[in-house]
Parts: C-alpha cells; structure tokens; sequence
C-alpha cells in the first residue's frame, strides 16, 4: 500500500469517527437527556406526576387551550385563504395574475420572526397603519392588534407557502381534458369544480392542512411578538417553564408538543403519498384557465383577489420605506416624510446595532461551513456504502427535521447544562458555542437531502473516467465531483444561511449575553417602545428579507424551488 | 503480425456470485482493431469493463504489454476508454477534458498545451476546445472522448458503444474517423458494439459473444461466409432458417440439421427451382425483399433491379450451390 493510500484510509476513518461522535454527542445524546428530563425524576419513572403537575399549572392550562383553539381556526382560516390563492391564481381567469403571483409568494420571504416583527411594524402600536387608523378613529386603543388577533391574523396570511408551493403544483397535474369532458357532458363550474378537479387534488390539501396544523401548533415567533402579555401558546409556555428553572415540566411539555408534531407529520406524508393521481391517458392537457362567467361574482374573486394581495404587499413596503425613516417619524407618521440612510449606517457601521447583526452572520455562516463538511464528507460514503451504519447515520442527520426545535432546544440544554464527559466534561450551556452548535444540527438535514440527491444524480461513469485516466480518489472528488455538486451545495448552502439569519426557537432557548444573534433582536426591538430600536430593527428585517429574496431568485433559476420551512411562525 | 498487447487467459468475469463470461481466451496483437460484438446480456461490456479494472476479473489473468494487470486498480492500469455516453465532465472544457489525464500526471503546463493541441488536431477539434460539452454535438463530444482517451499516448483503446448515441450519418462517419485513427496512430483497439455494421466495417477481428461464450473469432468476411455456429448465421446479416424437408428439397439429400441461407443466395426464375408463391415485394432503394411461401415454409429473397415479380405470381426459387449452411444439430 502506497503512503498517499494510508494517509486517505486513515483521514477517511479519522472523518468517519469524528462524525460519529458529533452525532452521538449533539444529537442523540441531547434527545435521551430531553427524555430523561421529561420522564424521570429522582431516579425513577414519575411521568404521571409531571402531567399532573403540568395540568394543575393555569397557566399551562390557558397556553394549552389557546394553542388548540387558534391551531384549530389558524387551518380553517389559512385553508380558506390557500386555496382562494389557488383558485385565483391555477383555475380561473383573474386579470393581474403575475402581480397576484408575486404578493401571494411574500411569505417565503417574509415569515417566521421576520413578519412577525414585520406585522408589528405594521399593525401593532407604533404601526403605520394603526397611526392611519387612529388619525382617523382616534376611539381605536393603539394596541388593537395585539392579542390572539393579531396571532391569528398572522397565521391566516403567512402560513400559506404551502398552498403556494405544493397546492398550485397539485392543481397544474389536473388532466384539463376531464374539466372538458364533464363540461361536454353538461356539468356545471361548480359540479366540475367540486367532482372533478377537488378530488384529485384532496390528498395535497389534506397533507397541506396537516403540515399547516403541524405550522400552527409549534407556533412561537408570532404569539411572542404579537400576543401580548395575555395570549400565549404552548411554545412559549416551554422557554417560560425553562427559564423557570423547571425543565423536567419544559421537557415534558416539549415532548408531548413533538410527539403531537410528529404524529401530524406522518399523517401528511401519509396523504403526501396517495397524492399521486394518474389519468392513465398517455399525454394529458395541462390545465386552462376558466372564465368566470358571473359578472358579480367575477367582480368579488378580483376584489378579494386584490384586497388579499394589499394584506400581503403593505407591511413588507412599509418596512421597507421606513427602514430608511428616521426612528422619529415611526409610529408618528403613516409615510415618512424624509428619508434617510443613517439607520443603515447604524446598523452597517459597526456599533452596538451592528453585534447583533454580525453574531448572526458569524454563527449562521460557521454552522454552515461546519454542515457542509459534515455533509460533503459523509454523503458520498451513504450514497455509496449502503450498511447498518451508514444507515442510522443517514437516519440520525434526518432526526432534527423530525423533531421539533423547541424540543431539540430542550434536549441540547439538558445534556449540557452540567459537565459532559462526551465533550470533555465541559459544560456548553451558557458559553459562546451551544447556538452555533444548535444551528449546524438543524442546517443537516436539508443539506444532507439536497447534497444526497446531487451525489446519486451524477452519473458513475464520471468516476470511471477519471480513474481510468489515473486520478486518485482525492483527486477525484476534488476536480470531478465537487465541480458537479458545487451549485447545490452553494445553493443550500445560501439556504440555510438566510434561514438562520432568522431562526428564532432554538435562538431564544439557547442565545446569551455574548452570541445575541439577529431574531432575538429582532423581537426585542419589535416588542420594545424604544423609537430607535424599533428603526433597528426594521433594517434587520429588510435585510433578511432582501437576503431571502435573492436566495429565492437564484433557486428558481437553478429549478430546485423551496423548502418549507423556511417559514418558521 | 506484430506483438501481442492484450491478452486474456481464462479469464471469467462478472459479479459476486454470477460468472457473466466463462473462461475466456484471446490474444490481441498490437495495432489491431476487435470488436466484441453480441446481444444484449451477452457479457461484452462486462469484459471490456473488467479490462479497464472497474470489475475484478473472478477468475483468470489479463496482461498488458506481458504485464499481468488483473489485480492492479483501474488508474494504474494505462488503458484509455471511450464510454458509451463519453463522459465528458461537464464543468470543464474540451481543452480541460482532454488535458485531465496529463495534470494528474502532474505534467508541465507547456506539455499539457502541446500534447492536448496534438491530439485535438488529429481529432479534428482543434477549434472546439474552448467550448463545454454541453455546447457540442454528438460527434464533436465523440472526437473530444477519443482525444481524451488518445492523449498519454497508452497503446491499448476500449471503446464501450460510443457510436449508439450517433444518428445514421455522423455514425458512419465517425467509424471512418475511428479506423483513420486507429490505422494513422497504431493503438490497439477493442470496440464493444452490438451493432453488425460497426462490427464489420473497423474490425480487424470480430469477437462474438452469446451467453457468456464466444461463440466464434474471426474477420468480417469469414464470419460472414463461414459461420461456425447457428447464432452467427442468424446474428450476423440476415439468413433463411430453412425447415429440414424444405432443405431437403432445395438442398438435396437427407437434411435433418439446422440449415440457413442469406437473402442474396436465394435465386428467384431459375430453371428446375421450386415454384413459389410471391407474397410481399417491399422496395428497400437499393435491392428490394422478396417474401415467398414454398410449401407452406415462409422463404425471403433479395433482388436487384428494377424487373421484380408480382405479389401473388409464382416464380421459380433455387438456392445458389454450396452457398447454404447447414450444421448438424437438430432444429430446436
């Protein structure tokens, strides 16, 4: 065996041994100390106890019925409002489409603690538009917004990327030679509708109500911001139980969120799965759009159609224009009447308003780094070497798409909230490298799925030729393969970094004093009566919002489109 | 005949636990052009394959210029290949592509540069090697693949189908442009094809596989008129299976065997012939097929000419003397 052989053998074993502790270490052990916490007290089984415990909490009790009752009236309203969006937009014949089609798509931009603040900015008390609204009812209390309202309101608008995403790609598979063969047999629009083209699409919706149901129940960023001192949902009650000091009832109620969670994520792909409808015709017609023949309900869909589309595009323009207002003139006026980039400048400059900001960019890009090496290292040998361990490898990088944060959050403060022999006895709760730690876990699974499909989409042969030709296996990754990846994993990679420009779950369980990234910031800023923070705070959120909108721009180009969670309420 | 390059002792190759070709033997001289030719499932790209390393060879030795290579990796092996699809990388250019194999070899950039514009030129791609695969045609990827393999100067080519992506014009083409090569540079070739036409027209010698087995070796020409077996008659160009009592007939004596005769060996109007009833004509431009029916036995002909007789006529059919190959075997 040649030196440069041993030396690759031993880089790969060392790879493969250091990934292997890191998901012992950040991601399985933090998941049995969550349930340890959860379970077990004074060295036995006292589950009971602690339900008991969390049902005697009225507090526990209100977040419980809140999140019920509003998961409950967040899927209907959001249904509602995803499949209008739909409608307009894949079935019927609406003048303005592509304007439609770009306020419709806001929030993969603009979701998660992003439009949360954003709705503050806009409806909440230092509003613009609850300035209008008070200039003109002066009746009107400030805080209108704020309550279970203002939470619901957020829900209904921004919770439907997945009707955005999936819905629209559901209805463009309708086979439009059956609209016209029950149009000739003399169907009605709404038989055609309700008989024709509805069941076909019904698994979509279903597993689309599910995953909204999933959105609605781990709802945080939202009741945080615009629930006010009184409406609070499950989410919130953890960090509370948390920063408590209770975290056996924190983990409890985590992992009864996430078994909840978990269970509505199967479902959906369950109905995911029946989605696929086929004609069985050997070419079909892609679908067309329908007239609307009823003048008066013609003149309904374009007025809702338009009305839904201001909800929608407002708050991100007003945002924006005041992002380049002086902190005074917020809350103050209903458009600014100069602008200004001293904000920028602020924020950009390098003071205070900039650590918040650069936190953010030096976690989010250092878990992104980290990810992609994990990935880059360890999908080839999933892709190639199929065994029990590469297995539960590829299952355990799935595992933090599973779970949910909060309860990974949960799990990670656990296991390291006292000194850990898998890392050297330290303890990482409280330091500097938990969050960041936190953020290359939930950054795996999607690049593990991006990178994974882009290893098994290159064709072996590339390979081959290469070897034939002499190249090492190094060699070989570094010139042939990488090149081939290099667009998806670029891609995800920008992904991943917008979406931890603005995670807030694990952020709010984990940050502190010296890692205080942008979310947190964020809602601080939105939620404080300080005019200058609140100005901050408006850059930061354009900020992400202009990050997100290039990432998006690119991922069409690249045809790899978007995955849902970016959209993190 | 010059040395030998390749050659192959009873080799046996496959995968785990399935033996795809059983001992096979064949000595390649240097210059030479073979082709492995067969069906599907016949085992050709599987050999060629286990040549280039990517498959150990399960049993047997390979050499390479007298050194056995059966066990050495595919990067040290300096074969060059041509893949069915080239395998062009995509983010590089012809240049880059061509030039992969000297950079490994950690060659200077100036013999990179003269080597990879020798090569192009002989290819005939000398203006193309700023461009991308995907901004190239079929045939231009195709002379890119042959530069690439081409470029460390190694002495032995195995070529797995890379005409099968060509339509019928650059196809044509790009066989003479491979012989041309092959004859001007002296490599060794070994062409892997399932393709008659590619077969007979570059090969030196013609390898043909069935079922894991050669079923014989030879030239075109020889195979062509001397079949060995029944698979030859009915692989290579297009024969008659004659029914024995039609044998019988046409052929004379007592004919229990398999017995096959070519189209053009069917001869139509000539006195003492059987008569035939004329079913089908179909005009092919430059002869056309004649399918006949001789006591109820379906018999095809080719004719050419303009003079053809017409469906439902009866004409009378012999078969040209000694030009019939009749083996022992029964009919199946």
């Amino acid at each position: 065996m040649s030196r440069t052989i041993g030396l690759e053998r031993l880089l790969y074993w060392f790879g493969l041994i250091a990934i292997g502790w890191a998901v012992l270490t950040f991601l399985l052990a933090p998941m049995a100390a969550a349930l340890h916490a959860a379970l077990f007290r004074h060295g036995g089984l006292a589950i009971l106890d602690a339900i008991a415990e969390l049902a005697r909490s009225r507090r526990v009790r209100a977040a419980l019925w809140n999140t019920a009752w509003l998961t409950a009236v967040t899927t209907a309203t959001v249904t509602i409002v995803g499949m209008f969006q739909v409608a307009v937009l894949e079935y019927f014949r609406v003048k303005g489409r592509g304007f439609l089609k770009i306020a419709y798509s806001t929030p993969l931009v603009f979701g998660g603690v992003v439009a949360a603040a954003g709705y503050n900015f806009t409806y909440g008390p230092g509003g613009a538009i609850t300035a209008a609204l008070t200039a003109l009812f002066p009746s009107i209390p400030r805080d209108w917004f704020i309550g279970w309202f203002g939470v619901l309101f957020a829900h209904t608008f921004l919770m439907t990327s997945f009707h955005f995403l999936f819905l629209r790609a559901a209805m463009r598979r309708v086979d439009y030679s059956t609209i016209e063969a029950a149009r000739g047999m003399g169907a009605s629009e709404m038989m055609i509708l309700s008989r024709v083209v509805l069941p076909v699409i019904m698994p979509t919706v279903l597993a689309v109500t599910l995953l909204t149901l999933n959105m609605a129940v781990g709802s945080f960023a939202a009741p945080q911001v615009l629930g006010g001192r009184d409406f609070h949902m499950l989410s919130q009650m953890v960090l509370t139980l948390n920063s408590l000091r209770r975290p056996d009832m924190a983990a409890l109620l985590a992992l009864l969120m996430g078994v909840v969670l978990m269970g509505l994520l199967l479902l959906s792909q369950y109905f995911e799965g029946k989605g696929a409808y086929t004609s069985g015709a050997k070419a079909t017609t892609r679908i067309q759009l329908r007239p609307i023949r009823n003048p008066l309900m013609r003149s309904v869909v374009h007025a809702l159609a338009y009305l839904m589309a201001a909800i929608y595009l407002v708050p991100v323009a007003l945002i924006v224009l005041f992002s380049f207002a002086p902190a005074s003139s917020i809350g103050m006026e209903i458009l600014p009447s100069t602008l200004t980039l001293a904000n920028y400048a602020l924020v950009l400059g390098g003071g205070t308003a900039f650590v918040a900001f650069f936190n953010s960019i030096f976690m989010s890009a250092g878990a992104v780094v980290v990810g992609l090496a994990v990935t880059l290292f360890a999908v080839p040998i999933m892709v190639r070497k199929r065994n029990w361990l590469t297995r539960a490898l590829d299952a355990s990088f799935f595992l933090p798409w599973i779970i949910p944060t909060i309860l990974l959050a949960v799990g990670l403060i656990a296991a390291f909230d006292a000194p850990n022999p898998l890392v050297g006895n330290a303890v990482l709760l409280g330091s500097y490298w938990l969050l960041p730690i936190g953020y290359v876990i939930l950054s795996l699974p999607l690049m593990v799925r991006f990178i994974r499909s882009a290893f098994i989409g290159i064709d072996p042969v590339f390979e081959e030729a290469a070897r034939a030709m002499g190249a090492s296996g190094p060699y070989r990754f570094r010139r042939v393969v990488l090149p081939l990846v290099a667009p998806t994993a670029i891609l995800v990679a920008g992904m991943k970094f917008n979406n931890l420009m603005a995670e807030y779950p694990l952020s709010a369980f984990l940050y502190n004093v010296n890692n205080r990234p942008l979310p947190i910031a964020i809602v601080d800023g939105a939620v404080s009566a300080d005019a200058d923070q609140a100005a901050i705070s408006l850059i930061y959120v354009t900020l992400i919002m202009a990050f997100s909108l290039a990432i998006i721009l690119i991922a069409e180009r690249l045809s790899l489109g978007r995955t849902p969670e970016t959209s993190n309420l | 005949m010059a040395d030998r390059v390749l050659s192959l002792q009873n080799l046996d190759v496959g995968y785990p636990g399935m033996t795809v070709v059983h001992n096979l033997n064949l000595e390649v001289a240097g210059g030479t052009f073979v082709s492995l030719l067969g069906p599907s499932g016949s085992g050709k790209s599987t050999v060629l394959r286990t040549i280039a390393g990517f498959l150990p060879a399960l049993g047997g030795r390979i050499a390479l210029e007298g050194h056995d290579i059966t066990t050495l990796p595919p990067e040290r092996r300096n074969v060059g290949i041509v893949f069915q699809n080239y395998a062009l990388f995509p983010t590089m250019t012809a240049f880059e592509n061509i030039g992969f194999a000297l950079r490994v070899a950690k060659k200077s950039n100036a013999e990179v540069e003269k080597r990879v514009r020798e090569v192009a030129t002989m290819a005939g791609i000398s203006d193309q090697l700023d461009k991308r695969p995907a901004n190239m045609s079929g045939g231009q990827q195709q002379r890119v693949a042959i530069a690439r393999a081409l470029v460390t100067g190694s002495r032995v080519l195995l070529f797995d189908e890379p005409l099968s992506n060509l339509d019928a014009k650059v196809r044509a083409l790009m066989r003479q442009e491979i012989k041309r090569l092959q004859t001007e540079l002296g490599f060794t070739a070994i062409f892997v094809t399932h393709d008659q036409e590619d077969a007979l027209t570059m090969s030196d010698v013609i390898v043909v596989l069935n079922h894991g087995r050669i079923e014989q070796i030879g030239d075109g020409r020889t195979l062509y008129r001397k079949p060995a077996t029944p698979f030859i008659c009915e692989f290579i160009g297009v024969s008659n299976a004659l029914a024995p009592s039609l044998a019988s007939r046409l052929l004379g004596g007592d004919i229990n065997g398999r017995s096959f005769v070519r189209l053009e060996d069917v001869l139509l109007g000539v006195p003492d012939g059987l008569p035939a009833r004329v079913n089908h004509v179909e005009f092919l431009g430059a002869y056309s097929r004649i399918d006949l029916a001789v006591d109820g036995h379906a018999v095809s002909a080719m004719l050419i000419g303009e003079e053809l007789p017409e469906p439902g006529s009866t004409v009378s059919l012999a078969v040209r003397p000694g030009a019939a190959h009749i083996f022992a075997e029964p009919t199946s």
